[in-house]
């Protein structure tokens, strides 16, 4: 049947053998065709890697006998893909006084022990293997039972599912405000994050905020210095940091401050720089550490409330 | 695209050792529209970690031979009456073209590789449906794969012709390697 119709950009030509010219067999060209044997341990038609042949060694493996330990007993080709495409059918144990109606004793096994066998010796020998059992076969999600004792099984020695990807993190909120300048045109430029104050817990490292804003300032600007703060309104014992830096640059503003007592701290700090960017990214973090017995904190132990500026001087 | 090296099975390029399940009845859902209970169907075999469902493109003959529990639900795919005459359609069915358009896009949807079994019945048929005009069905619908393949460069199917070929088939071996009389009696 096959190979004897060759194909190339429409045309057709009829041969037993390959006419050359680049002609394909016809049918399916370059893609995987296969005949499935039945009842045998061995083939008796041609498969190779040849395009003339089919690209498989695909066999039915006998069920009678020791039909579980077939690997130990069969020719596995080291230059063609071998594949169990049906062999013997799992039925369910609980199944089976209405399976011993309906099927030969030899066709059907409840056997899990040796039906796991059978996959594992195979898919070990790098051969390839469809599961060929009495739910699939009736091809019913709706089965009796959600999942049969081979499907059970499965679960049990399959890999765990991959872990769902991290949510992605919350879109960066800020707002730009370029002050009118001076009359030397010096500016000033304040980056507010939105996303702030907001409560942070603390007693986990789960519970530590760290965020980025990506800033496009509008056009480039020569930055002489820069600033932040941080203001606690209320809360526990923590550290809380602001970074500031050119995107592709210069930068390298740090700011990391650690409040270990209930008193008041330097909200504000600046420092002198000197470069020019558009691009700005501000990234700030916050970790409560420890309680604060004086502390006024409504959302309940280990809590806090910070919040964040950050600010560019231009000239 | 599912393809083979020497040794392998790749799955769009990636090498890929099958871990296949008989899914006999699946054509079944495409046949009536189920779209839904197809896809219910590979979702719960892909959390098994299931990567290939083997599945018959035609079942007609199954009725006489109540194979499996249950009568064949998958009707109509082939103009049986002319197969049964010895005639040759020149073309799948509208219905057919139909099934196969929604499996290789479920294929290229999911990532469910299929192996697609082209006569899976045709040999029970009684009387015989001629061996030739078995395989001008297999013949008619790899072409008309060819063509959905292009469309659905993703899918991943495999084709299985001539299933249970010496359990079964009458006049297979005898159509390659020659016995003039059963071959005669049967085409």
């Amino acid at each position: 049947m096959r190979a004897r119709r060759w194909w190339k950009d429409g045309n057709t030509v009829i041969s037993y053998g390959d006419p050359g010219g680049g002609f394909e067999p016809e049918q399916w060209p370059g893609v995987t065709l296969i005949v499935d044997h039945g009842g045998r341990n061995d083939i008796e038609y041609r498969a190779s890697t040849s395009p003339h042949d089919y690209d498989m060694k695909t066999l039915h493996p006998r069920r009678d006998g020791n039909w579980w330990t077939v690997v130990e007993r069969i020719d596995i080709d080291p230059f063609i893909p071998t594949y169990f495409s049906e062999s013997k059918l799992w039925v369910d144990p609980e199944d089976n006084a209405r399976a011993s109606e309906w099927y030969s004793p030899n066709s059907y096994t409840t056997s899990l022990a040796n039906y796991e066998y059978f996959i594992e010796s195979a898919m070990e020998a790098g051969i390839h293997f469809t599961i060929h059992d009495e739910k699939g076969m009736q091809t019913d999600s709706g089965w009796p039972r959600p999942l049969t004792k081979l499907e059970e099984m499965l679960i049990g020695t399959s890999p765990p599912p991959p872990p769902p990807p991290p949510p992605p993190p919350p879109a960066a909120n800020f707002k730009v405000n370029v002050s009118g300048g001076d009359p030397k045109g010096r500016r000033s430029i304040n980056i507010e994050l939105l996303d702030w104050p907001r409560v942070v817990k603390g007693g986990s490292e789960d519970f530590v905020v760290k965020q980025s804003y990506e800033v496009d300032l509008g056009k480039e600007y020569n930055v002489y210095a820069m600033g932040s703060f941080i203001g606690l309104d209320r809360g526990d014992i923590g550290e809380f940091d602001v970074e500031i830096d050119a995107k592709d640059g210069p930068g390298g503003y740090q700011r990391s401050l650690h409040k270990e007592e209930s008193g008041i701290f330097d909200s504000f700090h600046m420092d002198y720089y000197a470069f020019t960017a558009r691009y700005i990214v501000v990234h700030v973090s916050a970790r409560v550490t420890a309680e604060n017995v004086y502390a006024n904190r409504p959302e309940g132990k280990l809590t806090a409330r910070p919040h964040f500026g950050a600010y560019l001087f231009t000239k | 695209m599912l393809t083979t090296d020497v040794k392998n099975v790749l799955f769009n390029g990636v090498v890929t050792p099958i871990l296949g399940r008989s899914s006999f009845k699946f054509m079944a859902h495409l046949r009536y529209g189920n779209l839904d209970g197809a896809k219910n169907w590979i979702e719960h075999n892909q959390k098994l970690g299931v990567n290939l469902l083997r599945v018959f493109g035609e079942t007609q003959y199954w009725e006489g031979h109540p194979m499996f529990g249950s009568p064949p639900i998958l009707s109509d795919v082939w103009d049986y009456g002319a197969l049964e005459n010895g005639h040759r359609p020149t073309e799948v069915t509208g219905l057919n073209a139909r099934m196969l358009r929604d499996l290789f896009s479920l294929s290229a949807q999911t990532g469910m590789a299929f192996e697609y079994v082209v006569d899976a019945t045709m040999k029970h048929a009684d009387p015989p449906i001629p061996w030739g005009t078995i395989g001008h069905c297999v013949r008619q619908t790899l072409s008309f794969m060819r063509k959905l393949q292009q469309e659905f460069p993703k899918a991943l199917i495999m084709v299985s012709t001539h299933n249970e070929w010496d359990a079964h088939s009458r006049g297979a071996w005898e159509a390659d390697y020659g016995d003039a009389d059963r071959t005669k009696a049967l085409n």
